[in-house]
């Protein structure tokens, strides 16, 4: 097993992908955070002001968005296989699927880690600046905002585990990648207004993700954050797990 | 693993391959492989052959039947690339990753050390081309580094689809000589080719497939029918030489005018016939053609009739030990 998960670690490293995924979850993050910071007080937008815990821990939270990139690297380090045929020497080299599932979902945890991380970090290096420019101290003593920022990094962590779990079920690299995308941007927000099945909007892996940085549990509509950290592991297990169980005995293709 | 089984044997057994759709790519397959020889797994396009290799490795599951390598289910192998080396027909490279990179990652994942790459890509003639990106390599490259690949944890048995598919012919020339020398070493190779002409300089035996069952295996003198070599020879006095070689019971049949096939006498004893019957010879050569006219008869049958041949209910081949190389070819088609 330790081979298994040096082997894909050196997969994530020896391809481009995984720097040019960083610097796309870099700029989303960054994007997520100066959104918040420039329209707040602006006409038309009732978020109370950037001097207030609920508002501070928003913005921090707003890195959050790289998640879905962490989830798009998690699908193509799983369908890439199949997209390449590398399929082939991995699963002869390591013919029980299962364990490969397994390492997958490991170093992709560890890689949506360091994402994660490096979102946060960056989150920190604009928000806290601009915001003594503003004259608005940053709520450190309270303790909420630290926890806000490592419940932002775990739920990014989180995605990449989804993402592994969808291209486990979806070989397919383009269906998946689109399907996904349309899913989490598009889908889940109908969801969330179509009047007879909004009741299970919060159970659903967007509204469970979202959840995990609400620490104050502000809007009521969403899951308290440890339920949604539970819940979004689990979607990301089952879809490995359904993943796993439908093409175990399948051809390689 | 049981008891006396050969770590490198192959043995499929009564291995059948139904598809969704209904098409029965393999059917009721039974050969054996033995260690230190090649064996050259023949069919036309279409036969079983990808089918039955992946099979025996694992990557696609037998609607009824095994396959095993010395004496345990692929799946079952424990570090299998140390044991079963593969180099499946297309390539499957990471097209952004170097060739060496591709490797160290199997590396890792096998335990080896990462210097076992570099051995690899020096094995098959690749080291400068270590450091570029496979989705530059032509395809003659990637059938090497495929070949790498398999080489990794320097197993005893390789099994290949198609190796010389994109090869020049310096590359198949090379290829012949690497089977010829791991088989040298005991290994077990098994490789697939749709052409005879391909491979007979460079197996010792032969399982040929057509429609998914298997019409003939044997050594190459088996195949030709058990009449051992057939010579063509070209003289102007064919008549005084088919007297001669008539009236010591000799089989053979008249080509044309100036040529006759002769069937089974070694080429030494043809000499000396002819220089009896006082003939004057101006082609003298083993007869390729009438392997090639074996293996397309055999290959050529309508699949839908009961196969009768001659390795029909036989039970499964139990070898005599043979050394497996016995010094260059006759020089063939290359
Ligand atoms: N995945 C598949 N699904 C359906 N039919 C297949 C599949 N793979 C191979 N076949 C069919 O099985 C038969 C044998 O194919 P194959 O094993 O590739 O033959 P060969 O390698 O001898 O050319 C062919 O008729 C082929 O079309
Ligand atoms: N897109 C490419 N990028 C880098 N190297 C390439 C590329 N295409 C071909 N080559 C290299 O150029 C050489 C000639 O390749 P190619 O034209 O494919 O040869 P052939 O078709 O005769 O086998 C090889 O060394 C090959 O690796
Ligand atoms: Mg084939
Ligand atoms: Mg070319």
């Amino acid at each position: 097993m330790s081979g298994l998960i040096r082997a894909e670690f050196r997969k994530v490293l020896t391809t481009k992908l995984w720097w040019g995924m960083l610097l796309g979850s870099m700029a989303l993050a960054a994007l997520g955070v100066i959104g918040q910071i420039a329209s707040n007080g602006t006409s038309g937008n009732d978020t109370p002001g950037l001097d207030t815990t609920q508002t501070q821990q928003s913005v921090f939270s707003s890195a959050g968005a790289a998640g879905i990139f962490i989830m798009i690297v998690g699908i193509i380090g799983i369908t890439t296989e199949y997209r390449h045929f590398t399929s082939r020497p991995t699963f002869l080299i390591e013919p029980r699927r299962g364990r490969v599932i397994v390492a997958k979902l490991l170093v992709f945890a560890v890689v949506g880690i360091v994402y994660s991380l490096v979102c946060v970090a960056e989150a920190i290096a604009i928000a806290v600046p601009w915001l003594s420019l503003k004259n608005v101290s940053v709520g450190w003593e309270s303790k909420q905002i630290i926890a806000v920022l490592a419940l932002t990094a775990l739920g990014v962590a989180i995605y990449a585990l989804v993402g592994v779990g969808i291209g486990v079920l979806i070989h397919n690299q383009i269906a998946a990648v689109i399907g996904s995308l349309a899913y989490f941007l598009v889908i889940e927000n109908l969801i969330s207004i179509i009047p007879g099945v909004k009741v299970i909007h919060k159970f659903l892996p967007g509204a469970t993700a979202n959840a995990i940085t609400d620490l104050g549990h502000y809007n009521h509509d969403l899951l308290r954050w440890w339920q949604g950290a539970i819940l979004l592991i689990a979607w990301g297990l089952f879809f490995a797990v359904l993943g796993w169980v439908l093409t175990v005995r399948s051809d390689v293709p | 693993m049981r008891v006396g089984e050969p770590p490198g044997r192959i043995v499929v057994a009564a291995l059948s391959k139904t598809f969704a759709g209904g098409i029965r790519a393999v059917d009721n397959l039974s050969f054996t492989v033995e260690p230190g020889s090649v064996t050259g797994f023949l069919g036309p396009n279409g036969a079983g052959k990808t089918t039955t290799l992946r099979m025996i490795l694992g990557l696609v599951r037998p609607t009824s039947g095994t396959a095993t390598v010395g004496g345990r289910r692929y799946v079952a192998l424990p570090n299998p690339l140390r044991h079963v080396g593969a180099c499946l027909e297309a390539s499957s490279f990471y097209p952004g990753r170097t060739a060496r990179n591709h490797l160290r990652v199997y590396c890792a994942h096998a335990g080896l050390p990462g210097k076992r790459a570099a051995e690899v890509l020096e094995l098959v003639g690749l080291s400068a081309a270590g450091r570029r990106r496979v989705k530059g390599f032509s395809l003659g490259m990637r059938q090497r580094l495929a070949l790498a690949t398999a080489m990794l944890g320097d197993p005893p048995v390789l099994i290949m689809d198609e190796p010389t598919n994109g090869l020049d012919p310096e590359g198949i020339r090379w290829l012949r000589g690497f089977l010829r020398e791991l088989a040298g070493q005991g290994r077990t190779i098994l490789v697939s080719s749709h052409l005879l002409a391909e491979v007979q300089q460079t197996v010792d035996r032969v399982v040929i497939l057509s429609a998914g069952r298997c019409v003939r295996q044997g050594s190459m003198a088996e195949l030709a029918g058990g009449r051992g070599p057939t010579t063509l020879v070209r003289t102007p006095q064919v008549d005084a030489l088919m007297a001669v070689l008539t009236s010591r019971g000799v089989g053979l049949t008249r080509v044309d005018a100036t040529a006759v096939r002769i069937d089974g006498l070694p080429v030494p004893d043809i000499g000396h016939a002819a220089f009896e019957a006082g003939c004057e010879i101006h082609e003298m050569r083993a007869d390729q053609a009438d392997l090639e006219r074996v293996f397309f008869e055999l290959t050529s049958q309508p699949p839908s009739q009961p196969h009768v041949g001659p390795t029909y209910g036989q039970p499964p081949y139990q070898p005599p030990y043979q050394p497996p190389y016995q010094g260059p070819g006759q020089g063939g088609p290359w």
